[in-house]
């Protein structure tokens, strides 16, 4: 119960009213109940010390004579007490102040056990509201008192506990901390030892809690000795002291299962942590390594490095300014590489903690690098292209002589698909092999004839084979690839020679077939015409002298000689006769000249450079060519006869001016289209230092666009089959690369294109200062 | 006296067409016919002949070798290969012991022109015995230091067509063999050579190497014969002449292929007496002792004691070879200018004018004044220019002699 605010100004206000209803009373019942007036105030006051304790009975007791005084003067008259009877006011006072202590008596009894009663009940509040339970036990573990509050956290009440005896509790102990439990308790008890002990207790619902018990004893009550103590749960704390636990083994654990070296300082720079792979990688010993010491294990580091002063530096540095983040390489003096990285440990706020250092060994991966590095190098500095494509086929790399070879940089064709490359010269069906083959897993060998950037074609020679992962499972394609044009070409240029050899040997044996009749022909041929030279002579002779001498004969024989004569038309024979035979000669000389043409134009016997009659080769080779041109053209040649002879191979050269009285014919051809006839210009002539071979055509000219590429190997523009692209291209290498000469055109769309070679004249004294 | 010819040829129409084509010169010519190589050896036994004409590819024995039978046998008999084949190595092999090499089909007036060359010189030298030597002749000896030079340049493999020119144009031996081989039809040239340089070009660095290593168409003297020491002197002698033929030449017409003729000749001139030291040592050993103070021309001492002058001689062997008439004039007539019929600027102008020019400055191995022909001299008009000319001799050998020290250092 408790008292309002201002109770005391109540308490003694009921005093004054008590009395003021005494008086009231009195003064009603004055006049019927004499007397009455003395008891009505007599009651006041006990009632006042009653019910508002000493201070308002007192006050009661002293105002109650007062206004008696005042309003029954006087007022003790009423209780037949004259004023002069004062000694009898005394007695009167004296029962006013007993009744009023009395019955004060009463009030502070109750306001005592009020007292009390309030204070057991703030107790009670605060054992019932604070989280902890406490308790008084015996030294059986019997408990004498327990907060009710353990209901909330053991599931049992206070009075099941009391009910369950000394072992209730103990019951509900994990058995793994029992014991510990029980000795604790024991030693409480017996030795007056504190007890304070974790333990995890088993609730109504069977679950898990973590208690923690402290208690402090023994004392004696009633003769029991007992212990009081303060449980309280600890489960969260306990949880999260495990977890942490567990999580930190983890940590340690993953500190010492990382190839990195771990070294964790705090804010002072002191160790905290440091794993086995640190220790492995400074060969830390073990004893210095589990010491306490921080300074030998910074010498002995520092010492194992290539650069200790730079090395200290650092971490000096680094501790200077905690907040910076480091990542360096440093060298063992066993060459070891490390990579050195650290970086502060901070909280979320930015406090400080402290720093972690790592040390990776980059040794392997350094000269993985490097072994890497050279042979990237080595792939970009291949001789031969080097293309790598993803599976899709697009392109991924490519190296320097790839550009070099196509004109296309990395960056334009990324990504792309090597079919820029390609000029639609390689049939399809060779790129489903290929496809086929490297899907397959397999390598593909073959040559391409692809375009550059610029147009140009190029042969190519490639190997394409798929790069597999470790799976087994194609990543990449890898093309290895040589640009072959010049190796054709050379191909073609030896083919060519193979050839022409080829043609000098067969001419060389013809020639020998053919010369032999060839004598015999000619021989007879020449006899015929001087036999039948005189042999008509004679028989004119004859004639003459039948005719003069007619007579001698007789009418018979003339008439016979005559008839003989118209059969067989001697006139006839007489005209035609020598002719046949000269034409015949001609003929004969016709084949002895064609003969010795292939043999010239091929020159088999000729190796080396020679001094050679250009006029002479020129002719031969025109002879040759004489199928090509003489249904299309009309040939005339404008020798210069004073033209020096000159140093060359005189093979190769005819070889060049017989591509290009073919070209020629082949341009006149295509102009007129087999109307009419075109003609060919064959001149030679001294220009300073150089012959001079001019090939002129009316035929079509040449584009524009095409000029540049005419001395290319392998261009054409005749349709397949017509031309190998090679004539103008064996004709630059020989005139160019052979003889240091020049080749050129002057061309004018349809109206015909002359060709223009200028061969050094050396001489064999020329030829030695060339040489030197 | 008729000229007995021999044709061995194993195709019997080209034997035919030759006989029918040849039938004008029956005046002439003696012609026989063989079918084979055999044959011709048995007629060669049976009778005289001046001329073989044989193929060259016949069965079971050809015709080089059926010419180096007859070369042996019968030295004198003029050798000709008249083939239809043209493979390098076996016109290469038959060119030794055949004097000419005519291909097929040949122009029968080319055969005659030949043949006639041929027999024409022949007749200069009438002592048997230097005729049989002469016709045996593979080549004539080069000198051994100079055939050294050239074994020794052919074998590098950097050496040059100039460089081997160079080592040709100073030795008679090989200059006459090269222009022989030049002249052969093989080369496919037509006309003859007579340039040394051309000569070179037209063969080619790499039939030399073969003609000089495997075939050895050149020989060298002795070492140890009795005339060794007089060589060297001869041939600067040549080289000189040779040298300052060619310059007159160029002075004299500009035309710089007729030069190189004229150097030719030079180089030429003296083969004759070449053939004699090499062939004849003794007797014409005695010949230079008697020629020496004696006031007869050499050329006298030489007919009186061996029948023909070296002139001759050298001429006989040229035109045999097939070499240019001209050439073979120069030789011949290199002492008596007047007595050839040509009567404009020759190689023989150039050769007479710088051989009697180099002896008169003191050359050596020549006895007696060979004096100018000043009559010849006269009729081309070049007497003025003689003084020049001398200066030349003068000028060459101050050349030599640069080089040579230049080479000694």
């Amino acid at each position: 119960m408790r008292r309002a605010p201002g109770s005391r100004i109540v308490r003694y206000g009921l005093a004054v009213v008590l009395v003021g209803l005494a008086l009231l009373l009195s003064e009603l019942v004055h006049s019927i109940i004499p007397h009455s007036v003395d008891y009505l105030f007599l009651a006041a006051i006990v009632a006042s010390g009653w019910l508002g304790g000493r201070g308002p009975g007192l006050l009661a007791a002293g105002v109650a004579p007062l206004v008696l005084d005042y309003f029954f003067l006087p007022p003790l008259h009423t209780l037949g007490i004259s004023p002069e009877a004062g000694p009898e006011v005394l007695p009167f006072l004296l029962s006013a102040l007993a009744a009023a202590w009395v019955s004060s008596m009463r009030s502070t009894a109750r306001e005592t056990r009020a007292r009390l009663e309030r204070s057991e009940e703030k107790f009670r509040r605060i054992l019932t509201n604070q989280p902890d339970v406490a308790w008084t036990g015996d030294e059986n573990g019997r408990m004498i008192y327990i907060s009710p509050k353990v209901a909330d956290w053991t599931g049992y009440t206070s009075q099941e506990i009391y009910a369950g005896g000394s072992p209730f509790l103990l019951s509900r102990v994990h058995p793994d901390d029992l014991s510990r439990v029980l000795e604790a308790t024991q030693a409480l008890f017996s030795q007056g030892a504190s007890l304070d002990e974790e333990f995890r207790f088993q609730r109504k619902d069977d679950t898990w809690i973590w208690l923690h018990n402290r208690a402090m004893g023994p004392w004696q009550e009633n003769g029991v000795t007992i212990a009081d103590g303060v449980i309280c749960d600890v489960s969260r704390r306990k949880w999260s002291e495990l977890e942490l636990q567990a999580k930190t083994a983890f940590l340690e654990a993953q500190a010492n299962s990382t190839i990195d070296g771990i070294l964790v300082v705090d804010a002072a720079g002191r160790r905290i942590l440091q794993n086995r792979r640190f220790n492995e990688i400074f060969a830390i010993p073990a004893a210095l390594a589990s010491g306490p010491d921080d300074e030998p294990v910074l010498r002995h580091v520092t010492q194992r490095t290539k650069d200790p002063a730079s090395f200290v530096n650092r971490v000096r540095e680094l501790y200077s300014h905690p907040e910076e983040t480091s990542r360096d390489e440093i060298e063992l003096r066993d060459g070891t590489i490390l990579d050195r990285y650290s970086s502060p440990v901070t909280a979320a706020e930015g406090q400080y903690y402290g720093r972690i250092w790592s040390f990776r060994d980059m040794t392997e991966r350094r000269h993985h690098e490097d072994t890497l590095r050279q042979l990237s190098a080595a792939v970009e500095q291949s001789p031969v292209s080097v293309v790598i494509a993803d599976t899709h086929g697009d392109i991924r790399y490519t190296n320097r002589k790839f550009t070099e070879c196509t004109g296309y940089t990395l960056e334009e064709v990324r990504g792309k698909n090597p079919r820029i490359l390609n000029s639609g010269y390689s049939p399809p069906h060779m790129y489903e092999t290929l496809w086929a083959t490297i899907l397959a897993g397999k390598e593909w060998r073959g040559e391409f004839r692809n375009r550059k950037k610029n147009g140009e074609l190029y042969w190519e020679s490639a190997v394409l084979s798929p790069i597999v992962d470790a799976n087994g499972s194609i990543t990449h394609f890898l093309a290895v690839k040589e640009d072959i044009t010049e190796r054709r070409a050379l191909e073609g240029d030896l083919r060519q020679a193979q050839k022409l050899e080829g043609i000098g040997q067969l001419a060389a044996g013809i020639a020998h077939e053919i010369n032999t009749p060839t004598q015999f022909v000619t021989d007879n041929l020449t006899f015929l015409r001087e036999s039948c030279e005189a042999a008509l002579g004679l028989l004119e002779l004859y004639r003459k002298a039948v005719r003069e001498d007619s007579e001698r004969f007789s009418a018979d024989a003339i008439r016979d000689l005559t008839e003989a004569e118209r059969v067989c038309d001697l006139e006839f024979i007489g005209a035609e006769v020598p002719r046949a035979i000269t034409q015949s000669l001609e003929g004969v000389r016709r084949i002895a000249k064609i003969v010795r043409a292939v043999k010239e134009f091929s020159h088999p016997d000729l190796a080396e450079k020679a001094e050679a009659d250009l006029n002479q080769g020129i002719t031969s080779t025109i002879t040759i060519a004489h199928n090509e041109w003489k249904y299309v053209a009309d040939l005339t040649t404008d020798f210069d006869e004073a033209l020096p002879r000159v140093l060359c191979y005189p093979g190769d050269v005819n070889q060049v001016v017989l591509n290009l009285i073919v070209n020629a014919a082949h341009a006149i051809r295509q102009k007129l289209k087999g109307t009419g006839k075109g003609q060919i210009v064959v001149r030679t002539r001294t220009c300073g230092p150089f012959a001079e071979i001019a090939v002129s055509d009316t035929g079509t000219g040449i584009p524009p666009e095409i000029r540049t590429r005419i001395f290319e190997p392998f261009f054409t523009t005749k349709e397949v089959g017509a031309g190998t692209g090679q004539g103008l291209a064996l004709a630059h290498s020989v005139v160019v690369k052979k003889h240091q000469g020049k080749i050129w055109c002057e061309t004018e769309m349809g109206a015909g294109t002359t060709f223009f070679i200028h061969l050094p004249i050396g001489s064999a004294c020329g030829a030695e200062k060339n040489r030197c | 006296m008729l000229k007995r010819l021999l044709f061995v040829d194993d195709d019997a129409l080209v034997l035919a067409g030759l006989r029918r084509a040849l039938h004008d010169m029956r005046q002439e010519w003696d012609m026989h016919f063989a079918p084979g190589a055999y044959a011709a050896l048995q007629a060669l036994e049976k009778e005289r002949f001046d001329a073989v004409i044989t193929d060259m590819r016949m069965p079971s024995m050809d015709g080089a070798l059926l010419l180096d039978c007859i070369k042996d046998r019968y030295p004198q008999v003029v050798r000709i290969i008249l083939s239809g084949q043209s493979e390098k190595e076996a016109v290469l092999r038959s060119i030794a012991p055949a004097h000419q090499y005519l291909a097929k089909p040949c122009d029968i007036r080319e055969l005659k022109l030949r043949l006639n060359q041929a027999f024409a010189s022949r007749d200069l030298v009438t002592n048997p015995a230097i005729a049989a030597a002469i016709a045996r002749l593979r080549s004539i000896p080069s000198l051994p230091a100079i055939y050294n030079e050239l074994t020794v340049a052919l074998r590098s493999e950097t050496a040059s067509l100039g460089q081997i020119e160079q080592i040709i144009a100073r030795d008679i031996g090989m200059a006459s063999k090269i222009l022989q081989l030049a002249n052969s039809a093989f080369i496919g040239v037509h006309g003859r050579v007579s340039s040394l340089r051309q000569a070179v070009s037209l063969i080619g660095i790499e039939t030399v190497r073969t003609l000089t290593l495997s075939i050895h168409v050149f020989s060298q003297f002795d070492r140890k014969s009795a005339v060794a020491s007089s060589l060297p002197a001869l041939w600067d002698h040549s080289v000189c002449v040779a040298s300052v033929a060619q310059r007159i030449a160029v002075d004299e017409t500009g035309d710089k292929s007729l030069a190189e003729e004229c150097f030719a000749a030079g180089l030429l001139h003296d083969a004759g007496k070449i053939i004699l030291l090499a062939e004849k040592p003794k007797e014409y050993g005695e010949v230079l002792k008697n020629a020496e103070g004696c006031a007869r021309s050499i050329e006298a001492l030489e007919i009186e004691a061996l029948g023909c002058s070296h002139a001759q001689l050298g001429a006989y062997l040229m035109s045999m070879w097939g070499l240019p008439i001209s050439l073979v004039h120069a030789v011949a007539f290199h002492h008596r200018p007047s007595e050839a019929i040509e009567a404009r600027f020759s190689p023989l102008t150039a050769v007479h004018c710088a051989d009697a020019l180099s002896i008169a400055s003191g050359d050596a191995l020549e006895a007696g004044d060979i004096p100018l022909d000043a009559g010849y001299l006269d009729s081309l008009g070049l007497s003025e220019k003689v003084d020049a000319w001398r200066s030349y001799i003068d000028e060459f050998r101050l050349s030599q002699a640069e080089s040579s020290a230049t080479a000694c250092n």
